[in-house]
Order: structure tokens, then sequence, then C-alpha cells
């Protein structure tokens, strides 16, 4: 299962910005920048599957709102605190988009 | 075991493999479609400059004036401050694709923004030479002086602010070439090498359509992700934008899949902080939740961070 959703980050927007420019341009076209977007998806899910080590556990004080549509949770959180190890980030506010990490490695799998 | 903040030490190595990864996988996809490959690493090169333009990558200390240099692929020998809106040619560069006819020389053009906050930024903008002719773009500018654009670019980062800028003046300029192309095409063809203006036409009504929601859309007609269609930078396309998609596709709203970051793009106008992964585990009982996530990207107050795992807690 590769996801799009990850599309939705800095890297995701830059790159499409940077496709944009070059379809702009005529440099192009929108299938091979489609592909391009394709095999993001792919890398960036590999890449996150694989390489990323890192731990973090946060504490919200309020859930402001959730979703869950399309195996896809939304949550908005107040008064987050993100910490790993001992660095800590505090904010006001953040939104979670969460597609189901079940379906990854297992595809066609029936466990929900 | 884990340094402090791997999350956020860990990204610009993330970054650049995937950066890697994708560039080194689609050079087939573009070697198929029989575009030279310097386009794929202007892609790169692009992709990398914006990103670094984006201040989100963590301890990237000389990122900021990298990307001020290399926002722009256009070779500018080097750029010289003109007086404002008034720009001049510099190197011009031909060969640069662009919405206008394939054949018109691009030069790059020096457009300084009258200081805010007292410093000055100077944009590079890249205009079909045909433009330097007669008053067009001296017109052009004095118009976006006082209108909304600059308004609107003034306080943004410069790379998004030269690529509103960029689109500003590609959309006027090929809103308008019927005018200076047709009343007096002996002129043009003396500036370019060997112009044929009226290439310009076919493009035209594609390219004004397009101008409404160029930046947004990015990834081509109808493409089923219309994954974050909207990016942080087209302030004053919005407005045109909606009503775009309110008249092309009824009141259809895209609330319901895992398409509808509608209001991604408010949070990001927002500045706001988001997390992107997948859920293990969603947990609930009474009011009390429980999460456990994985494989994530964030941007929390304005920087990224990846993480593995992350689990926490919260009510409602």
């Amino acid at each position: 299962m590769t996801y799009q959703l990850y599309r939705n980050t800095t890297l995701g927007h830059t790159l499409q910005e940077s496709l944009d420019e070059l379809l702009r341009y005529d440099q192009i076209t929108p299938q091979l920048a489609c592909k391009v977007l394709l095999q993001f998806d792919k890398s960036i899910n590999a890449t996150l599957a694989t390489k990323v080590k890192s731990r973090l556990t946060f504490k919200a004080g309020k859930l402001n709102t959730y979703r869950f549509c399309d195996n896809v949770w939304t949550f908005m959180l107040n008064d987050v605190e993100f910490r790993e190890v001992q660095e800590i980030t505090k904010i006001d506010k953040v939104k979670i988009v969460a597609c189901d990490g079940k379906n990854v490695g297992e595809e066609g799998s029936s466990k929900k | 075991m884990a340094e402090p903040s791997q999350c956020k030490t860990m990204v610009p190595i993330i970054y650049q493999q995937i950066i890697e990864d994708v560039i080194t996988k689609v050079k087939e996809e573009f070697l198929e479609e029989g575009i030279d490959e310097h386009v794929l690493q202007e892609l790169k090169q692009i992709w990398q400059s914006k990103l670094a333009a984006t201040n989100c990558v963590p301890n990237e200390p000389d990122k900021q004036s990298r990307a001020a240099n290399s926002s722009e692929q256009v070779a500018s020998s080097e750029p010289q401050q003109m007086e404002p809106t008034q720009s001049v040619a510099i190197a011009s560069t031909s060969g640069t694709a662009s919405g206008f006819a394939p054949d018109t020389k691009m030069v790059l053009v020096d457009i300084t923004l009258p200081s805010q906050n007292g410093d000055q930024r100077v944009l590079k903008i890249k205009i079909p030479s045909t433009a330097l002719q007669g008053n067009q773009l001296h017109n052009l500018l004095a118009g976006a002086l006082n209108g909304p654009v600059f308004q609107a670019i003034i306080s943004l980062p410069h790379t998004l602010a030269t690529s509103i800028m960029q689109q500003y003046i590609n959309g006027a300029l090929l809103s308008q070439p019927t005018a200076t192309s047709t009343k007096n095409p002996a002129q043009t063809d003396g500036a370019m090498s060997d112009s044929e203006i009226k290439t310009v036409f076919p493009n035209q009504k594609g390219q004004n359509k397009k101008i409404a929601n160029k930046l947004n859309q990015v990834d081509g007609h109808g493409d089923s992700s219309s994954d974050d269609s909207t990016e942080g930078s087209d302030v004053d396309v919005q407005d045109e934008e909606m009503e775009n998609k309110g008249s092309d596709e009824g009141s259809d709203e895209e609330s319901l899949n895992s398409d509808d970051d509608d209001e991604d793009f408010e949070d990001h106008f927002d500045t706001d902080n988001i997390v992107v992964c997948q859920f293990e585990k969603v947990y609930r009982h009474r009011n009390k939740w429980r999460f456990q996530f994985k494989d994530g990207i964030m941007n929390l107050n304005g920087v990224d961070g990846v993480f593995h795992k992350a689990s926490g807690h919260t009510e409602w």
C-alpha cells in the first residue's frame, strides 16, 4: 500500500510546486508529472518505513475534532506537547491525518 | 540510544534520500517520454531550492542563502539591482521554454520590490523578450504595483513571491500579446531570433484559463489525487479558484474521501501544525483517546520532523 497523503508535506508540496513550474513552461507533460508524484509516493512510503527510527510521545489537552472516513483518521488536537527524549515541542493546535498503517505490507489482507 | 531530537536531525537526511530516490527512479520515465535529462536535473534543483526556501528543514543554516541564489534556474550573470518596477533584461537565456512560443527568447529581469521593512527584495522574473518592447512590461508592472498582487507578495517568502510574480507576469503577458504582436509584428521580429509569434496563440486560451488555478493544479488534469491541490502561495488567485471549482464541479465537495485536503490548505495558510502519518491503533474509552501512529512527517511550529512511532493520548 502506497499512500498519497505524504504529498501534503513540505517535501510533497515543494515537489508539486516544482513540477508545476516545469509544467508551466511546457517542459514536462502532466502525465509525466503524475508519474513523478507516484514515484514520490513510493519513495517516501518506503523511506519512512525503513529509515526513520525516532520515537516520540505526545499528549493533548483536548481532542477538538475527530473524523474517520475512508479509513482515514483526522484529528484536531489542542494544547499538544510532543516529546522526544528530553526535547519538548508545545503547540496550541495540530492537525493529524492518518491513513491505516495496517494495510501496509499486507495488501489484500482481510484484517482491518 | 536515540540522540535528542532525532526526529529533527534525521529530516535533511531522509529528505535527501527521498529526493535522490525519486529522481533516480523517474529517469527512465523521462527518457521514455523523450525528455532530456537536464530537465530532470532541473526538477531536482528546483525541488531542492524550494525545499530549502521553506526553511522547514532543520539544521541547514546556510540553506536560505543558497535558496535565494538558485531559486530561479535561469542563468543570470549577476543580478543587478534596478530601480523599482523598471527592470532591465540581463543575461538573456534562450531555450527556456514557457507558456510562450517555443522560440521566444526569454530574458531575465529583476524587479525590485519597494522596501517594506527596510530591506529591498529583488525578484527575478523571466519574460519573453518581446515584452520588453514598447511599454508592455512597464504598463504591466505599473498596473501590478497598484494591484493586489504586490500587496500579496510583498510579505511572502522570496521564492514564493518570485513564483507568484512570474505567474502574474506570464498570465498578463499571455492575455495581451494580441495587442503587441498583431499591432507591429515587424518590430517583434527584429528583436527575436526567429520567432513565430503566432504560435503563441494556440496556447493562449488554455494558459489563461490555467492562470486561475495554475498554482493549485500541480499534478495534471483530473488526476485522481487532488491531494493538496492548493499550495500556500496563491493568495489572490484563491477566490477565482474557488469559483472555478464551483462552476466546474458543481457543489461537489470532496469532503468524504481521503483527498479532502481543503482544510489542509487552510491550515497551510495559517501555518498550522500538521502531522501526516499512519495509524496503528486508535482507542477510545468514553472520552479518553489513545493513539499509536507510525511513519509520520510533521510540521510543528514551522519545523519539519519525522518519526517512526508516536503514541499519545487526549480527551474529547
